[in-house]
């Protein structure tokens, strides 16, 4: 979601504050920690965790707060709930998980020839990863975009990092240690050994392994 | 064109002591100026499987503070003329060595020596980091088992990254030595295969060490297992030494051993499988 707020206004960089409790000293430590140079920064406020409702009070002291910490409040972010609440002090919502996908705005794609060896991190920020060698146990790649091995997968990938589930991984071959697109996650227990070429999605909030 | 190799392998007890001193001894043997370094400071081992322990008068460590020159403290094999070591000290540790330190010895013995082959210690910190820090060739020790080759990747992994010719964006040339190989336990499928082994490492392979009685001879009467010329073992490291400089050689001691029957009658094998 903070792809959209992106897409819409140039060049916005957005904060996510993500609360898991709605107490009064939990969120002013939260808030004074998120911006520690105290520049003027966009925030989006992620109560993906919250499960009850709070009162238009609420919403209105937590954007003064934000406000002496120079955090500007962008959206809010609930799935679960009806956010008349927001409405009414006209803060926009996000309620859908993803908004776009970064792959298509940042169409950059890293290429990489050499193994990723045991202990070694590839992490790609924006777009897509390509490999044209193996992966192999212990070692992790990430990408914000989807990722292609073309070698045999054996360590962790994780793909969507930034919380893109349209995201997708392309094995070759192996048996990869874990795999996640998007915050969700396959061990490797559930996973199926590959021989053929299959690949991972995500489908109805949960990840599908299939065959090319 | 003076050469540094740095023989190592993440994990102990692979056979690195054992595969610098003999990979020395048969550059030396070839007519090669050598000198071979023990890193292990605290944990000297190399002039013991050299057979020059009596002879230990100033190490690495005294070179480096200073105390000693360099001639003082290499010592001269006496089986080769060419062949000279220097032993790491054994009261201090790892910390005692420094990246400027190393680099001063390396760089004086550059101009004496055609290889200088760095025997590293095991594990990832500062006394294998600064083994194959100034190497130009990485010698990595592996035996045919998965603990041995995860540490040996992530060997592999720091070589390509953090030594001094990956730094200014050279490539260091990656040789991959299975020690300890058993072809009959890879034949029952007790063992993994050299083949596979090279693959997942993705490193061309250097030579193949079977296992061998000779090697422990060798250790305890301090004598390099590439001179006893009759063992499998020294047959091995002189084939790998030869591979090293440029030869071709196809590998041996990959195949399982026949017995004498086997040899006798090719046709035996089959019909113990059809029966």
């Amino acid at each position: 979601m903070t792809r959209s707020a992106q897409a819409t206004q140039e060049v916005v960089h957005t904060i996510r504050i993500c609360i898991t409790s709605t107490q009064a000293d939990y969120l002013t430590n939260i808030i004074a920690t998120t911006n520690p140079q105290n520049t003027t920064q966009y925030a989006i406020l992620d109560m993906t965790h919250i499960q009850t409702m709070e009162s238009p009070a609420w919403f209105r002291s937590i954007r003064s707060l934000m406000r002496q910490y120079n955090l500007i409040l962008l959206a809010v972010r609930n799935p679960q709930l009806s956010l008349e609440v927001c409405k009414a002090l006209k803060i926009p919502t996000i309620d859908t998980p993803t908004q776009g996908t970064p792959a298509t705005l940042n169409s950059s794609t890293t290429y990489r020839k050499t193994p990723v060896r045991s202990g070694q991190q590839v992490y790609v920020k924006q777009g897509n990863l390509v490999i044209h060698n193996h992966i192999n146990a212990g070692a992790e790649i990430a990408a914000e975009g989807n990722i292609y091995i073309f070698g045999s997968a054996n360590g962790k990938v994780l793909a969507g990092i930034s919380g893109d589930h349209n995201a997708r991984i392309y094995i070759h071959s192996g048996y990869p240690e874990l795999i996640s697109i998007a915050g969700y996650s396959l061990r490797s227990d559930d996973l199926k050994a590959t021989t053929v070429p299959s690949y991972f999605m995500i489908k109805n909030g949960q990840i599908f392994q299939n065959t090319i | 064109m003076s050469k540094v190799i740095v023989i190592t392998s993440g994990k102990g007890g692979v056979g690195k002591t054992t595969s610098a001193a003999a990979i020395s001894a048969g550059l030396a043997l070839k007519g090669k100026n050598t000198c071979v370094i023990d890193f292990d400071v605290g944990l000297r081992n190399l002039d013991l499987v050299m057979g020059c322990e009596r002879r230990v008068i100033y190490d690495i460590i005294n070179v480096i503070q200073g105390d000693a020159n360099l001639n003082q403290a290499l010592i001269k094999d006496k089986r080769t003329d060419k062949l000279y070591i220097l032993p790491a000290s054994q009261t201090r540790d790892k910390d005692a060595l420094t990246l400027e330190g190393v680099q001063k010895i390396i760089e004086a013995l550059k101009e004496r020596f055609d290889f200088i082959i760095c025997d590293s210690p095991a594990g990832i910190e500062k006394g294998a980091q600064l083994a194959m820090h100034f190497a130009d060739e990485a010698i990595i020790v592996t035996n045919p088992e998965i603990s041995s080759i995860r540490d040996s990747d992530r060997m592999l992994g720091m070589i390509a990254s953090k030594t001094d010719k990956a730094i200014n964006n050279q490539s260091i040339t990656e040789h991959l030595l299975i020690t300890r190989y058993d072809a009959d336990r890879v034949e029952k499928g007790e063992m993994m295969k050299y083949t596979d082994i090279g693959e997942i490492l993705s490193v061309k392979i250097l030579g193949i060490i079977p296992e061998s009685p000779a090697v422990l001879d060798a250790s305890n009467t301090g004598s390099p297992v590439i001179f006893n010329t009759t063992s499998d073992a020294g047959t091995a490291y002189a084939d790998a030494v030869a591979r090293l400089l440029g030869s071709d050689i196809s590998l041996k001691f990959c195949q399982p051993k026949k017995s004498f029957i086997q040899r006798l009658n090719p046709f035996q094998k089959k019909e113990a499988a059809t029966t």
